[in-house]
């Protein structure tokens, strides 16, 4: 599968949306007003939409769309069809409790983030095949599922840039993002550990080579810029950057940063290589 | 009437293509064997017969081949090539990642699509470790070699096998061990080899050595 931009649009408005789910019931119950909470659910809940409709934009033949929850044993495809309408569907009900004040919501929320949590690790599962050398690993998962975190705390940051939210809680948040940045920087560095001994993927290429610019821009959008902004906030307080700049900021950076990321791990996907000469003439 | 339109491009399209009907296969495959090839490429000259025949049997578009040659190299001053096809694997990667279940395949182990499920998704062009899958540029359906499934089930031979030239290809069930293709299998021993062992496809296309 080629992935075009279509493919690439749902992979991260469905970690948005399941980045900004989790951190919202996980903010709630830590304290947060349910209001926040829901604005940021109801963002989510636009973005599944939004991955939605990027899906079937890349499907040449939507209209056998309704045979894509046929093979939930093997295929995480299709798992992960079935888990972001179950992440979707709970959304919406967690906003409806939240709207209405219904009692259950703690329960619901915590599915929820569960789901969204399966939803994304099945997204990283779909890519990690033997036929692809460069996504044949659990970190693949394991990055789509810390990018998420990293994109849902900076989601939720934006919606906390109010008086509602106390400021000791939004650094808090603040050092959470960082840590999480962190985090994913290491992770991505295991990755490119990784690529070093995958013969398919040239780490030259990617690094220095026609793909350096777009790493290189991964790198600052991603990483560089929303830590320095979070360090400066955390060491210096509201004084040097508001609430807002930071908040707004950071998010559109990271965006721009996971998009590249997505994209990149899709431009180095090389099928294994089909065969090797000395291997079927004998050391020729 | 969109609909009967619909139905009626679609079934140009399968005709095309080769027309995949999922329910045919189970019917007429016989229930113990197993379909499948050698291809000795001490005889295999790389005159990509076999690509043509493919393509002209199947009305290929271009862009789309179902057969590829390879260049694999030199040795002892001959060149030697690999011609590969879907390897119809006992263990299809394309069947476990399909999302649909459109891939499918027959008790006889010919892999087929069936196009009425196809979402054109493309998964299966990833996980396929032989590179046999490709999204058809015009249909926007999974598209691969389908054993010519249509003519074996009345007792011919795939397009690829009757057509080469040195009978590099010998077709027949893997399961009989009277069938040529097994004997000649036996008879290759250690030089007998499959593309990717360490997948686990077990794969019904097999190579003799140089």
């Amino acid at each position: 599968m080629e992935a075009g931009i279509p493919f690439v649009l749902y992979l991260l408005f469905g970690e948005l949306g399941a980045g900004s789910f989790w951190t919202a019931v996980i903010a709630e119950y830590r304290g947060v007003r349910s209001e926040i909470s829901r604005r940021c659910c109801i963002t989510a809940f636009i973005l599944m939409i939004l991955a939605g409709i990027s899906v079937v934009m890349h499907l040449t033949h939507p209209e056998h769309g309704i045979y894509g929850l046929s093979n939930l044993g093997t295929s995480w495809l299709s798992r992960d069809t079935l888990l972001i309408l179950l992440l979707g569907l709970l959304t919406l009900i967690y906003i409806l409790q939240s709207k209405f004040g219904l009692p259950g919501r703690t329960p619901v929320g915590f599915i929820g983030a569960l789901v969204g949590l399966v939803f994304v690790i099945s997204t990283g599962m779909a890519h990690v095949l033997p036929a692809r050398p460069a996504w044949n690993t659990f970190l693949i998962p394991l990055m789509d599922v810390v990018s998420a975190a990293v994109l849902g705390m900076f989601m939720f940051a934006t919606f906390s840039t109010g008086r509602d939210l106390p400021e000791q809680s939004f650094r808090n948040l603040c050092k959470a993002a960082g840590i999480a940045l962190i985090v994913q920087i290491i992770v991505e560095a295991g990755y490119l550990g990784y690529l070093s001994g995958v013969p398919e993927v040239s780490l030259g290429e990617l690094i220095y080579g026609g793909l350096g610019p777009f790493f290189w821009m991964r790198v600052i959008l991603g990483f560089v810029v929303p830590l320095i902004f979070v360090g400066v906030y955390l060491t210096k307080g509201e004084g040097t950057i508001s609430r807002k700049t930071l908040a707004i900021t950071c998010l559109l950076y990271v965006v721009a940063g996971a998009l590249i990321d997505i994209s990149l791990v899709h431009l180095i996907s090389e099928p294994v290589t089909l065969f090797r000469p000395e291997e079927i003439l004998g050391g020729v | 009437m969109v609909v009967v339109g619909v139905a009626t491009a679609l079934g140009v399209a399968q005709a095309r293509l080769g027309g995949l009907k999922p329910a045919e296969g189970a019917e007429t495959g016989g229930e113990h064997k197993r379909w499948g090839m050698v291809i000795d490429l001490t005889k295999c000259i790389g005159c990509h017969s076999c690509v043509k025949a493919c393509k002209e049997t199947h009305n290929l578009p271009d862009g789309v081949a179902w057969n590829h040659v390879y260049k694999v190299g030199e040795k002892d001053g001959r060149v030697y090539w690999l011609p590969t096809l879907c390897m119809h694997c006992e263990n299809p990667p394309c069947l476990t990642a399909c999302p649909t279940g459109a891939t499918y395949k027959r008790e006889d182990g010919i892999v087929l699509v069936d196009w009425s499920k196809c979402v054109g998704c493309g998964v299966c062009t990833w996980a396929c470790p032989y590179g046999a899958r490709q999204i058809d540029p015009i249909s926007g359906f999974a598209t691969k070699c389908t054993l010519c499934y249509d003519r074996v089930d009345k007792g011919l031979e795939p397009a690829c096998v009757e057509a080469c030239p040195v009978h590099a290809r010998i077709f027949g069930d893997l399961n009989d061990p009277e069938s040529e293709v097994s004997k000649v299998s036996k008879a290759a021993g250690e030089k007998l080899f499959v593309l990717h062992p360490e997948m686990g496809t077990d794969p019904s296309v097999r190579y003799i050595k140089p």
